[in-house]
């Protein structure tokens, strides 16, 4: 029998599947890692890194710790891999001479620097991240099978498959089967328990509109921080975009009906 | 294409559906062997509440207090106390949550963990097949997925009710076990 816990973590409810050989103290470090995660990504701490960062912005170069400047790399290439359809710089409603993007980030070294102006908010990779390290870190510290679901946004690996399922749009109680995972990532973008005609937390950056009406997007990838990435471009661009095809993710697109 | 991703997903065209998810984590013997493995006994300690206290949890908390008692057990090693175990229930539009939290001799948050999630829709009620799952161990439920957990990757559901319950929980410690 594997085990399973849960907790409150990630703004939804993360469970953790480790297979029944694996120590249980896996299970409360784990869980106080992805706390100290959160913290450091957190758009809504002002003692965030995250919120120092944005404070930096036209005044210094920020210094990253090596968890922000390992994330700050994969949204330089998920903006350049989207054509800026994926795009933490991008606030809604920000009238043409606010607007910024991602090219407003410079990296050199470990050194960040934004231009005046700009904000980023990582809640669209920062969750498929946090699993990420979550991952590796119960397989360093001895677990056989990894399962992580972070609300949804999951990733598994080691012995053995697990079969996933996505919820229907339509009817969110209920559930369809997507197939058996052994080793990757699937992340699922989605209005259903969004109010009815609310403005949902996806920008279109060539509009810079928040999105009102969305399919539910399911992508399968590699990676958790990709996969998540990866449902708010096909959101954008649609299920065949390049970017897929690059992280070696798949799409699944659902309307509701 | 990471041939490693074994993921058909072509297999949700010809979809199974199922009703929605219920799963049991751990009891509340497991989670307190868990929160505090040192501990050697768990007095139990659960307190009513009376009005003028319920007043002033919901007053520091910002959150109703529905309920007149608080479950609650203090953890010993021996002569030494070692923090409070609480056992909480929130519920959403859509779920029922039962948790358990430890809090430290210093008043501060330990451990939270989710021992029971139920979750229902509107029209799940009406579906026998959502029904049978709640009937107990023992009866095969049709989602039964090892130990009951469905991997459903899905819209994030908020975890506020719980985070609310929280800040109560702390609420009710100060007011009823502190000091």
């Amino acid at each position: 029998m594997a085990k399973i816990r849960a907790t409150p973590l990630l703004g939804t409810f993360v469970e953790i599947t480790l297979d029944r050989n694996a120590p249980e103290s896996l299970f409360p470090s784990v869980f106080s890692r992805m706390r100290a995660l959160e913290r450091i990504f957190n758009f809504h701490d002002p003692e965030s890194e995250l919120s120092r960062l944005n404070r930096s912005a036209g005044e210094h170069a920020h210094r990253c710790s090596l968890e922000m400047l390992a994330l700050l790399r994969i949204c330089i290439e998920l903006y350049e891999a989207s054509g800026g359809l994926f795009d933490p710089a991008v606030r809604a409603g920000a009238v043409s001479h606010q607007r910024r993007s991602l090219a407003d980030l410079i990296l050199t070294g470990d050194r960040a620097r934004i231009s005046a102006g700009t904000v980023l908010n990582l809640n669209g990779v920062a969750k498929g991240y946090i699993v990420d390290r979550a991952c590796e870190m119960l397989l360093e510290g001895g677990a056989a099978s990894v399962l992580v679901n972070a609300g949804g946004d999951l990733r598994r690996e080691g012995a053995g498959e697990t079969p996933i399922w996505v919820r229907n749009p339509s009817s969110p109680g209920e559930l369809r089967n997507l197939g058996l995972l052994r080793s990757g990532s699937v992340a699922t973008s989605a209005g259903y328990f969004f109010a009815e005609g609310a403005e949902l937390p996806y920008v279109d950056p060539r509009s810079g509109r928040s999105l009102t009406q969305i399919p539910s997007v399911t992508v399968a990838a590699p990676h958790c921080v990709y996969a998540d990435a990866l449902t708010k471009i096909v959101l954008l661009g649609g299920d065949h975009h390049a970017a897929l095809d690059r992280f070696g993710a798949q799409a699944f697109v659902q309307w509701a009906v | 294409m990471n041939k490693k991703l074994l993921f058909a997903l072509s297999a949700a065209t010809t979809a199974v559906h199922l009703p929605a998810h219920a799963a049991s984590y751990l009891s509340v013997e497991q989670a307190q062997k868990e929160f505090f493995p040192g501990a050697d006994r768990f007095e139990l300690r659960d307190a009513k509440i009376n009005e003028a206290e319920k007043e002033l949890i919901e007053k520091k908390s910002g959150t109703k207090v529905r309920l007149a008692e608080q479950k609650a057990w203090r953890a010993w090693k021996g002569t030494k106390p070692l923090g409070y175990f609480l056992v909480d229930e929130v519920y959403g539009k859509h779920e029922f949550i039962t948790y358990a939290a430890a809090i430290d001799p210093n008043g501060l948050l330990s451990h939270v963990q989710i021992l029971e999630y139920k979750e229902s829709y509107g029209g799940d009620v009406k579906n026998p097949l959502w029904l049978k799952q709640f009937l107990g161990k023992g009866i095969a439920a049709p989602l039964t997925l090892g130990n009951d957990i469905v991997n459903i990757s899905g819209a994030t559901l908020s975890c506020k009710h719980v985070t609310d319950g929280i800040r109560r929980i702390l609420a009710t410690y100060e007011v009823k076990f502190h000091g």
